[in-house]
C-alpha cells in the first residue's frame, strides 16, 4: 500500500513536471479531445428490439475546422457523441461524418468553439524500430494522462471487422494498452493513433500514412477505396505438397486455400494456386516479404498501397506450371455478400407476420451465442455460413431467409416450437429473400402457402390470409413497435 | 429433457443390511463385472479395466436377466447367490444395449438349484406400490426400497444415448448397484430398475415388462436383432385449427403431420412429408401423437415398439384429400454413423504412413468428450446423417489420430476431419479405404479432407515402406483391425 502510494506520488510529480514542460502537450492542450459515446445496439435475435443504451469514451483528434478523427469502433452505433473543450459546463454534440471500418477511422463533424488548435497530420511516420512512443489522453476532467511503449516491430494485420491488412507498430511493455484512438508520438512527432489489438502488454498504433491513404487533411475529403484480397492464403510449408508441386524450399511461396467473390484476384486466382512473387517482391512459404526496414511482412498489406483498378503481376504454381499472371486490384464491398456481416452494426432485417419472425441470416445473428458462438450457435446455420461465406449476392438469391422464432399466439399453436430454420423454397420454388416471401404472403389471392425448411426441405404450410389477419393483435400484445425492417 | 442427465446406476459400493423375506428374494443375485472399453481415437489400444457391480435374476430357462450397463464391455463375471459363499463364474448370452437389458449363462448349472424363475405381470398401474429389490451401493446382502409407480412414458435410455423406449418412472429409491434388480408387485416383475434422473428428488425408471417381453421374444430364435421403426420425422400441426383446414383433415380424426421420410428405412418413398399419419395397426393417432392402449395414453411410436424386426405395421395415411392405406415393414436404423455408445464394440481402423483412420462414430465422439468438440464439418455430418439422400458411403472415415513422423508431417490441421476421398475418388468405408490405399499407384496419394479445400499429399512409396518402422517406434500392435 505504501509502495502505491509512493508509486503515485512520484507519477503524479512526473505529470506536474511534463505539463510544463512537453511540447506535444502544449500542441495537444485543445486538439485532443475527449468524447463520451451513447450508443445501442440492436438485437439480431429479436431483430424489433434495442439493447440497453450504453456509454463508452474514447479519444478524438481535431483535424480540420469543426472535424475530429477517432476510431471507427468507438462510434458504432453511437446514438449521441459527446465533447466538452476547455471546461464549457454543456457538452457539444458531434455527428459521425464518415466511419472506414477497414481502417478503422471514423471523421466526426460538429460545431467547435474557437481557438480550438487543428493538429496538422505528418504525411510520414519515420520510425526506427526501438524508438520509444507515447500516448496521450485525456480524463474526463480534462487531465492530460501519458503512457509509454517500445516499438519493436511492424505487424501486417486484418483488424477485426476489416477486409483490409494493414500494417501497425506494435509497442511492447506499454505501460497502458489503449486503443481507444490516442494519438501516439515518437521523438515528439505525430506517428499515428492507438487502436486495440487485444494484447495486455502491447500497445499497436495505426500510422499516420494509412489515415493519409483514407483522408484529405484538413477538408475532411475522402480517397477512394484501396485495394483489398478477394482470397485467402495459407503458409505452404508441408513438404510432401512442395515436393508434389515441385518446388524447393528455397522458392519459398503460399498457397493460396479460399477465393472470394470479390476482391483483387478473386478472378484471376485459384484455390491451390502457389504464390512466389507478387509485384516483383519474392514471398517465403508464409506468404511474407523483405521489407527494406521493418524485416518480414506478410504481402498481404501490399494490397492498402494499390489504387483501384491498377494491375499487379503476381507469379505462381499452378498444377505443377509456373506462370505470371496480371490481378487487377479490386475492393471489396460489404454490400454485395449474400450473408451480411453488419460490421457497422446495421440491424437486420425481418418482418412478423401472424407471429412468426421471418429475418435474415448474418454474422452478428451467429455470434449472438457469445464467444463460444463458433461451437455454440446451431450447426446447421455455421455450416451453411461456412459453405456459403465470400459468395455474392444474385438476383435469384437476394439473401438467406430464416424462420427466426414463433410469437405465441392462438392462430400458430402446435408451431410455437419452431425457430432458427433457414426456409429454402416457397410453393416449390426457389426463396430469393424477404421482400419475394412477403409478396407472396402479402398477395390477397394467395392462402395456402408451402414453405421448405432446412435441413432436408421439411414441410412449413401457412395460410396467408389467417396469418394477415392476427398481425394487430400481436403488434399491439407484444408491444413490437415496427413489424418489419426491409 | 437435455438440461437433467440420465445416469445408469450400476458399481461401487458400501454395505447395506437386508430387508424383506419374501420368497422371490431368492432368484435375486449380485453381478460383480470387470469390464474394459476399446479407445475409439487410438483405436489399437483397450483403456484401463474396472470393475462394478450390480443386480440380477432368474429368469425362465435358467438365464440371468440384468442390465446390459452392468456388463458392457465385460472381460469377466462372478454372480453370487444370497445366503452362499461362492462365487459362479456367468458369461454374457445376449446384450441389447439399445434397451439397457442382457441375458447372462452360468457355466456350473448347480448354481441354479433352488432357485425359481420370476415371471413377468403386465405394466402397472400408476400409483400402484412396487419394490425394488437389489445391492445398491454393492454388499452382499439384499436391499428393498418401496414406493409407487409414478408415471409411464417413452424416455431414452442413457446406455445406449441414442434410443427411447417406454419407462415406468418410480419414487422407490434406486441408487448405484440396484441396476438390473426386479421391481416386483403381486410377486411378479414389472420393472428392471436401471436409471435415474440427476437433479431431481427420487426419480427413477424401471424398463418395464413389455420391453423385457420384447426382447425375450427377439432372441427366441437364437439371434438378437434389436427394435424396429418406420423411419419418419414428423411435427403436431395439427394441434393447429388452420392447418387442420388446410389440409381438409375430417372431424373426428386426427394425427402427426409427416414432414420427412428417412432413406434406407421402411417409410421412404412410400410416405410422404404432408401426409398426416391417422392410425397404425387400427389405433387411432391424436394430434399429439398419442394413442390409447389399454386404457393408457402412450406415444404412438409403443405399437412398433411391441412388433418385432421384420413384421409390418400397418399405417393409414391423409393424403390430399383421401386416406390411404400402407403396410410398412419394420427395420432397425440404418445407421452410417453409428450414434450407440459403442458397447462391446472393438474399433476398426487402418494406420497408413502413420495415419490413423476410423469410421467416424459415437465412440469416437466420446473419446473427444462429445460431439460439441468435433469441428463443424463432423458435427454437421453426425447430426445430418439420416436425412443425407445423395451419401453414397456406408461408413464415414475420420483421421483420428496421427502418430507423428517426418513422412506425414503437416498432417495436424486434418487431424478429426472426414476423408472424402483419395486422388478424386470417393471413400465409402473403412475397407475401401484400404483398398484405395493398397492400390495407390503414387508417386503421390491426395487425401481431400471435408471443409478444405487443398488435398493433403502423402508419397505412396514412403508411407507404405516407413509404416511398420512408425507403428513400431510408438508400440502399435498392428497396422489395422476389420
Amino acid at each position: 500500500m505504501k509502495l502505491l502510494l509512493l508509486l503515485c506520488l512520484v507519477m503524479g510529480g512526473t505529470h506536474l513536471r511534463a505539463k510544463e514542460t512537453d511540447p506535444v502537450r502544449k500542441l495537444l492542450r485543445s486538439s485532443l479531445v475527449r468524447l463520451t459515446i451513447h450508443g445501442q445496439s440492436p438485437s439480431y435475435y429479436s431483430p424489433w428490439k434495442w439493447a440497453n443504451p450504453k456509454k463508452r469514451s474514447g479519444q478524438g483528434l481535431v483535424v480540420g475546422e469543426n472535424l475530429v478523427l477517432t476510431l471507427s469502433s468507438l462510434v458504432r452505433n453511437s446514438t449521441q457523441i459527446e465533447v466538452r473543450l476547455n471546461a464549457e459546463p454543456t457538452p457539444r454534440i458531434l455527428k459521425v461524418l464518415h466511419a472506414d471500418l477497414d481502417r478503422g477511422l471514423a471523421l466526426l463533424q460538429g460545431e467547435l468553439p474557437p481557438g480550438v488548435e487543428v493538429i496538422e497530420l505528418p504525411k510520414v511516420s519515420n520510425i526506427k524500430l526501438g524508438d520509444k512512443a507515447r500516448s496521450y489522453w485525456k480524463t474526463d476532467r480534462g487531465r492530460f494522462m501519458e503512457g509509454h511503449a517500445t516499438l519493436d516491430h511492424v505487424d501486417a494485420v486484418i483488424a477485426d471487422g476489416s477486409y483490409q491488412c494493414l500494417l501497425w507498430y506494435e509497442g511492447s511493455n506499454a505501460s497502458v494498452q489503449g486503443g481507444y484512438g490516442e494519438p501516439v508520438f515518437c521523438e515528439g512527432n505525430l506517428i499515428g493513433i492507438s487502436v486495440k489489438n487485444g494484447q495486455g502488454s502491447e500497445m499497436s498504433v495505426l500510422p499516420v500514412e494509412e489515415i493519409h491513404r483514407r483522408y484529405e487533411f484538413p477538408s475532411g475529403r475522402m480517397k477512394p477505396d484501396s485495394a483489398m484480397a478477394g482470397f485467402v492464403f495459407n503458409p505452404c510449408t508441408q513438404k510432401n505438397f512442395r515436393d508434389y508441386n515441385q518446388l524447393k524450399d528455397e522458392d519459398g511461396g503460399c498457397v493460396v486455400t479460399s477465393i472470394l467473390g470479390q476482391g483483387s484476384g478473386a478472378e484471376e486466382l485459384k484455390v491451390g494456386d502457389i504464390i512466389l512473387e507478387f509485384d516483383g517482391r519474392k514471398l517465403d512459404a508464409w506468404g511474407r516479404y523483405e521489407h527494406p526496414k521493418f524485416g518480414s511482412l506478410s504481402f498481404e498489406h501490399l494490397f492498402s498501397e494499390k489504387k483501384l483498378g491498377d494491375s499487379v503481376e503476381v507469379t505462381l504454381v499452378r498444377e505443377g506450371e509456373r506462370k505470371t499472371l496480371s490481378i487487377r486490384m479490386a475492393s471489396i464491398s460489404e454490400d454485395r455478400w449474400l450473408l451480411p456481416e453488419y460490421r457497422g452494426g446495421q440491424p437486420g432485417r425481418f418482418f412478423i407476420r401472424g407471429g412468426y419472425v421471418f429475418q435474415n441470416l448474418s454474422l452478428p445473428y451467429l455470434m449472438a451465442w457469445g464467444r463460444d458462438w463458433t461451437t455454440k450457435a446451431p450447426d446447421d446455420l455455421l455450416v451453411l455460413f461456412n459453405d456459403e461465406k465470400g459468395l455474392l449476392k444474385q438476383p435469384e438469391r437476394e439473401e438467406v431467409v430464416m424462420l427466426g422464432q414463433v410469437l405465441a399466439h392462438a392462430s400458430n399453436r402446435g408451431l410455437q416450437h419452431l425457430g432458427r430454420k433457414v426456409i429454402d423454397t416457397i410453393n416449390n420454388e426457389p426463396l430469393r429473400g424477404l421482400k419475394h416471401l412477403k409478396e407472396v404472403l402479402d398477395d390477397p389471392k394467395q392462402k395456402r402457402v408451402l414453405l421448405g425448411l432446412r435441413p432436408g426441405n421439411v414441410p412449413l404450410l401457412l395460410d396467408a390470409s389467417e396469418m394477415r389477419k392476427v398481425d394487430k393483435e400481436i403488434e399491439e400484445s407484444y408491444g413490437i413497435d415496427t413489424m418489419e425492417r426491409l | 429433457m437435455r438440461q437433467y442427465l440420465m445416469i445408469c446406476v450400476s458399481l461401487l459400493g458400501c454395505l447395506l443390511p437386508l430387508q424383506g423375506n419374501e420368497l422371490h428374494e431368492a432368484s435375486v443375485v449380485l453381478i460383480e463385472c470387470t469390464s474394459q472399453r476399446w479407445n475409439f481415437k487410438e483405436p489399437w489400444k483397450p483403456h484401463r479395466f474396472r470393475k462394478g457391480s450390480g443386480t440380477g435374476f432368474v429368469i425362465q430357462g435358467n438365464r440371468i436377466l440384468t442390465n446390459a450397463h452392468v456388463v458392457a464391455n465385460a472381460r469377466y463375471i462372478e454372480i453370487t447367490r444370497i445366503g452362499d459363499d461362492q462365487k459362479y463364474v456367468a458369461l454374457v448370452k445376449f446384450a441389447a444395449h439399445d434397451c439397457d437389458l442382457a441375458i447372462l449363462e452360468v457355466e456350473d448349472s448347480s448354481f441354479f438349484e433352488g432357485m425359481e424363475a420370476l415371471e413377468m405381470a403386465p405394466l402397472p398401474k400408476v400409483n400402484s406400490v412396487v419394490t425394488t429389490h437389489g445391492f445398491p451401493m454393492g454388499g452382499t446382502h439384499l436391499s428393498v426400497t418401496r414406493g409407487v409407480v409414478s408415471r409411464i412414458q417413452m424416455r431414452g435410455y442413457s446406455h445406449s444415448g441414442a434410443d427411447s423406449h417406454l419407462v415406468v418412472q418410480t419414487d422407490s429409491a434406486i441408487n448405484p448397484g440396484n441396476s438390473g434388480g426386479p421391481v416386483i408387485q403381486d410377486g411378479k416383475v414389472v420393472g428392471v430398475a436401471f436409471q435415474v434422473l440427476r437433479q431431481a428428488d427420487n426419480i427413477g425408471y424401471l424398463i418395464p415388462s413389455t420391453v423385457v417381453e420384447h426382447v425375450l421374444e427377439d432372441v427366441e430364435d437364437g439371434r438378437l436383432d434389436g427394435f424396429g421403426e418406420m423411419g419418419v420425422q414428423y411435427r403436431y400441426d395439427l394441434q393447429n385449427p388452420i392447418i387442420r383446414s388446410l389440409l381438409e383433415v375430417p372431424e373426428g380424426r386426427g394425427g402427426v403431420l409427416i414432414t420427412r421420410a428417412f432413406p434406407r428405412m421402411p417409410s421412404y418413398g412410400k410416405i410422404q412429408p404432408l401426409d398426416v399419419l391417422m392410425s397404425i395397426n387400427t389405433y387411432e393417432i391424436s394430434d399429439d401423437g398419442k394413442v390409447k392402449i389399454d386404457g393408457r395414453d402412450l406415444s404412438y411410436a409403443e405399437v412398433m415398439e411391441r412388433e418385432q424386426i421384420g413384421t409390418a405395421v400397418h399405417v393409414e395415411v391423409w393424403r390430399e384429400g383421401k386416406l390411404v392405406k400402407l403396410d410398412l415393414p419394420l427395420k432397425e436404423w440404418n445407421m452410417i454413423i453409428d450414434h450407440r455408445r459403442p458397447h462391446d464394440k472393438i474399433p476398426k481402423y487402418v494406420i497408413w504412413g502413420g495415419l490413423c483412420f476410423t469410421p467416424l462414430s459415437r465412440g469416437y465422439l466420446d473419446e473427444l468428450g462429445g460431439v460439441k468438440k468435433a469441428p463443424l464439418t463432423v458435427r454437421h455430418a453426425y447430426e445430418d446423417v439420416y436425412g443425407n439422400e445423395d451419401l453414397r458411403a456406408d461408413e464415414l472415415v475420420v483421421l483420428s489420430t496421427r502418430l507423428p513422423h517426418e513422412i506425414n508431417q503437416g498432417s495436424d490441421k486434418v487431424i478429426g476431419l472426414i476423408l472424402e476421398s483419395v486422388d478424386g475418388e470417393e471413400v465409402l468405408s473403412l475397407s475401401d479405404l484400404r483398398k484405395k490405399l493398397a492400390d495407390a499407384k503414387g508417386p503421390y496419394a491426395k487425401l481431400s479432407f471435408k471443409g478444405k479445400d487443398i488435398p493433403y499429399v502423402m508419397k505412396v512409396a514412403e508411407a507404405t515402406a516407413k509404416n511398420d518402422e512408425i507403428l513400431a517406434q510408438y508400440r502399435v500392435p498392428s497396422g489395422g483391425r476389420e
